[in-house]
Parts: structure tokens; sequence; C-alpha cells
């Protein structure tokens, strides 16, 4: 727990001191040109497939900014439940320093609702709809707290692969990068407290745990890291792009080499820290 | 698509994510959560399902827990509504 308290106190700091007023971060264009990107094309679901190659640079760009909708409303659905869980969490189980950084990690992921929020509203009109649910089912003692870190962190590590990426794309439009930029100001440090919790909450639990449970753990990490994958192939982008055959390109870009590939590349740095903790301990593929 | 055809289409994707489980094993009405046959993050593949066998996107206002207690929910909750 130290460590825990430690960091909280170091990115109690950092927060405080990064402050910033979400309503003047961001510049907003009235209007924005379909004719850009809003992603980089090499991180676009269908990209290095047969039916990327046939589309027009226009129809690329149209659905560059479909893309983006999808990655920032699957952001929006994941952050709407980290905010309801983690609000939970505040004046119960933790030391105060961590509290204090729980009430800094809900203002950012709530500013960051709200910058993806405002892009989906202003350029598209929509947010799309969350496709994931959680069933409610009974845990060992600390088993949910950690899934519920866990899922954290797996989410946080793709998304900011993506903002890294983007932000540094100079062929990206500017307020789409300057959103990933925010976002992974604050995402870097979220993703420090997420990493060092759930080590927190292993080393207090672990020991109680049968090996049913931990399997159960295990099981559950892989699916969930495979379903959050899931949710970057969504159908409604490529229709909103004026693309046919949309169901059909779920699995045309699943499938690709290059996904395979990109996923392989965005999971590594979580699955090397999930080895590190013994809760992936086999072969693995996203 | 008949009714019944879509749900015995929902009851093979159930049992294919089911290996052990024998048709027989399965009604319109088996309580599938309870029973754990469907988890949680088989929602999305199992929406993705629906929606090709609807041809087209459905509505996602009814996902919530009880949409999934067995085939007869499934369908009236995600096939049948407007």
């Amino acid at each position: 727990m130290e460590s825990l308290i430690n960091l909280s106190e170091r990115l109690n700091k950092v927060s405080e001191k990064k402050f910033n007023n979400p309503y003047s971060t961001i510049d907003w264009p009235k209007r924005i040109d379909q004719k850009d990107w809003y992603y980089s094309p090499e991180l676009m679901s269908l990209y290095g497939t047969d039916v990327f190659k046939t589309l027009s640079e226009e129809q690329k760009q149209k659905l560059s900014l479909f893309e983006a909708v999808n990655f920032f409303s699957l952001n929006i659905h994941g952050e709407k439940e980290l905010i309801a869980q983690l609000s939970d969490r505040l004046y119960k189980n933790y030391p105060h320093e961590v509290t204090d950084y729980i009430h800094h990690f809900l203002d950012e992921e709530n500013k960051h609702m709200l910058w993806f929020g405002s892009f989906c509203m202003r350029y598209a009109g929509k947010v799309y709809p969350n496709r994931k649910i959680n069933f409610p089912r009974e845990y060992a003692q600390g088993e949910e707290e950690l899934l519920f870190f866990i899922k954290v962190l797996v989410f946080e590590e793709y998304v900011d692969f993506f903002n890294i990426k983007i932000s540094k794309d100079d062929r990206v439009n500017p307020i789409a990068r300057q959103i990933h930029r925010q976002h992974h100001m604050e995402e870097s440090r979220h993703l420090s407290f997420g990493r060092e919790m759930v080590k927190t909450i292993l080393r207090q639990n672990k020991d109680s745990w049968d090996s049913t449970v931990i399997d159960g753990i295990k099981k559950y990490v892989e699916s969930y890291m495979i379903s959050t994958w899931k949710e970057y192939y969504n159908p409604s982008m490529y229709q909103d792009a004026g693309l046919e055959d949309a169901y059909d390109l779920v699995d045309i870009a699943w499938n690709s080499q290059h996904s395979r590939m990109l996923r392989e590349e965005v999971s590594e740095k979580c699955i090397s820290f999930l080895r590190s903790v013994e809760l992936i301990t086999g072969e693995f593929k996203v | 698509m008949s009714k019944n055809e879509t749900k015995n289409l929902i009851k093979n994707w159930i049992l294919d994510m089911n290996n052990s489980l024998k048709s027989e094993d399965v009604s319109y009405d088996t309580p599938i959560l309870e029973k754990k046959l469907i988890s949680s993050l088989q929602v999305m593949d199992l929406i993705l399902y629906l929606e090709k066998l609807k041809k087209g996107a459905i509505s996602l206002d009814n996902m919530k827990p009880e949409s999934f207690q067995n085939i007869n929910s499934i369908y009236s909750s995600f096939i049948e509504t407007k």
C-alpha cells in the first residue's frame, strides 16, 4: 500500500499543476471538412485490406471521420462506466492520498468525455451506442476490485497507443490531434495509477484465492482483452461512411493480417504487464 | 424468416458457444444467464450476429441483463422491436 500512497501523492501534485479548463482547452471549429483525415490511415480498421485499396481518397477520409467517432464513442462508454465505479470507491477503503487522486481521475475523465462527446455531436451528430454490458455475478473477496482495475488498465493501454500515434500524425486534422494529445497527457498518469492498483490488490488478496478463482480471473482477462478489441470494428462506421456490406467488412477487417499485427503491437505493453503479475501465463494472442 | 427460424438460429449460436451442450439442452425459455451459457463478454458478438440476421442495425435501448434471460427475451428485445 505504501508504494500506492507515494505514487498517489506524486500524481496529485502533477494533476493539480496541470489542471485545465476543458471549455478553453480545445478550439472547436464550427464545421469540419469531410475531405480530411481524422484518424491515421494505418490505424484504420480496414487498412491493408483489398477493400481499403479500392476506396478513393475521399472515401477513406470519410471513413476516417467515422473511425474517429467510433473511437471517441467507445471512450465515452468506457469512461462512463469508469466514473460510475470509481466514484463508488470514494471515501471507502483507500487512504486519503488515494481518494484525493480518485477525485482528479474523475475530474479528468469527465473532461475527456466532454471533448469526445463534443467532437461526435458537433461533427457527426451522434455518439455510437454502447455494445457492452455487465451481467451481475458473485465474486471472491477482492476479485471484483481487481477486475475493475484490470479493465480500466486494458482499456486505457489500448486507447493511449492511439492517442500517442494520432497526436503526432501531421496528416490528421488539428482538432482530432488536439483531443488525442490532451487525452494522452492525463491518461499516462491514470495508467501508472492503474498498474499500481492492480499490484496492490493482488498483493492483498492473491494468497486467499484458490486456483479456481485465479483461473477464472486469467480467463476473464484474456476474454476482456479480445472483447475490447472488437469494439474497434463497428459496422455502423462503415455504414455511415457509405460502404456496402458493413457486416462483411467487420469480418474482413478483424481477420486481416494488418489488423492482427496492429492488435499485437498495441496490446504488447499491456500483455507484458499482465504477464509480470502472472495474470497471463500461457500463450495468448489478441 | 419466421419467428421460430430466427429463434433456432439464436439457439444454434448459443450451442456454438458451448461445445458440450446438446440441442435438447436448450429451449426458447432455458434461463441462459442463470445457467451461464452466455457471458457478458460474448454479448457484443451476439449483437453483431443478431444484426446480421436482421440485416441491419438493431436498437440497443434494451441492452440490459433481463433482455438476455432466454431466447424468447433476446428475440423480443432485439428482433421484434420496431
